[in-house]
């Protein structure tokens, strides 16, 4: 099999990473056997890769904490405090005790909220009528009562 | 921090409870991965802080719904990656409609592959260590967001192309020839910022 140098260059991640049929990694191997430019260009492309990795090794380093006592600038930052106090927050501080998040999925708050708004819509139909109401005329006086002056 | 299957269940369980030592306990172990993906991701330091911490807030929010199909830290790398892909839906949109003047020109300078790159004099000799890390780390905020997640998936974060497919939700097939792509427009990035082929 014998393939072109842009058909070589589609395979380099594929050959990098040991992706290839035995055919075809042969075929890319005598093709960047064969050309030293070629072959520049795809040691270029897995010094790259190897770059990629060592950053990924860097980032591995510890968080806030150890690398200022090592003098370095952290890397991660400690991110615990900050969750803790969106969480309280959030939560209204219930978040470890009654289960917040696992009460707001069975009783969600647009369904309280709905409640509380009939509520008072009820409430006030309710004061409404009582204060339209007329109040009751006083009573006529009994026959032959007599006639305060 | 790697555990094992049968510790990792019983941090399962322990988060379920809501104990609080348990959920310290996973942000200190994880928070270093998590915050490293998003920076890479995001590519600035106090977004990648705050997403971060939201995080692991939809972590603990969410932690009943985990049902244990995946490991709980590729779990944590979906729930990641998919912050990840809202906040930059967000920033662009920001840039977008240019309410921020500043952001507008980082921003343009990123989609246009401008400014962001400086030219060394001698790219020949800037190409090493740190200095390539750093170009390497720009031109990563060059990449298309489906592309940049591939690529620091795999060859930052060193994962799996099993898991980059459980956190992708992307067949095996796709996931390969998106990162051969994703890696040839780095490639392409680099040598356009330094002017130059990549050296041996």
């Amino acid at each position: 099999m014998t393939l072109t140098d842009d058909e070589v260059r589609d395979l380099f991640s594929a050959y990098h990473d040991r992706e290839l049929s035995p055919e075809r990694n042969d075929a890319v191997r005598a093709a960047l056997d064969a050309n030293d430019g070629l072959k520049r260009e795809y040691n270029g492309f897995c010094k790259m890769l190897d770059q990629l990795s060592a950053m990924a090794a860097e980032a591995e380093a510890p968080v806030a904490g150890m690398a200022a006592a090592k003098g370095a600038e952290p890397v991660a930052p400690d991110l615990l405090v900050g969750v803790q106090r969106r969480l309280q927050k959030r939560s209204g501080g219930r978040f470890y005790q009654d289960g917040w998040s696992r009460m707001a999925g069975i009783f969600p708050l647009e369904l309280l909220a709905t409640l509380v708004l009939i509520a008072l819509v009820v409430a006030y139909v309710a004061m409404t009528m009582v204060s339209a109401r007329p109040a009751p005329s006083p009573a006529p006086p009994r026959p032959g009562t007599p006639i305060a002056n | 921090m790697t555990l094992d299957v049968e510790a990792e269940r019983a941090l399962v369980e322990r988060l379920r409870r809501r104990d609080e030592a348990a959920f310290n306990l996973f942000v200190r172990a994880y928070q270093a991965k998590v915050f490293s993906l998003v920076q890479r991701m995001l590519g600035n330091r106090a977004e990648a802080e705050d997403l971060s911490q939201e995080v692991f807030i939809t972590v603990f929010r969410s932690i009943d719904s985990f049902r244990g199909d995946a490991r709980l830290g590729t779990w944590l790398y979906r729930v990641a990656v998919n912050h990840c892909k809202n906040r930059i839906k967000y920033l662009d949109r920001r840039v977008t409609r240019g309410h921020d003047a500043l952001d507008e020109e980082g921003g343009k300078a990123l989609t246009e592959g401008g400014p962001v790159m400086s030219r060394p004099d001698r790219p020949d000799e800037s190409m090493q260590g740190a200095e390539l890390g750093k170009v390497i780390d720009r031109a990563l905020g060059l990449l298309e967001e489906e592309h940049r997640t591939l690529v620091v998936l795999r060859d930052l974060e060193g994962l799996s192309y099993e898991d980059i497919m459980t956190i992708t939700g992307l067949p095996e097939g796709t996931v390969k020839s998106r990162l051969h792509r994703a890696r040839a427009a780095l490639r392409e990035a680099i040598e356009r910022g330094l002017g130059c082929k990549l050296p041996e």
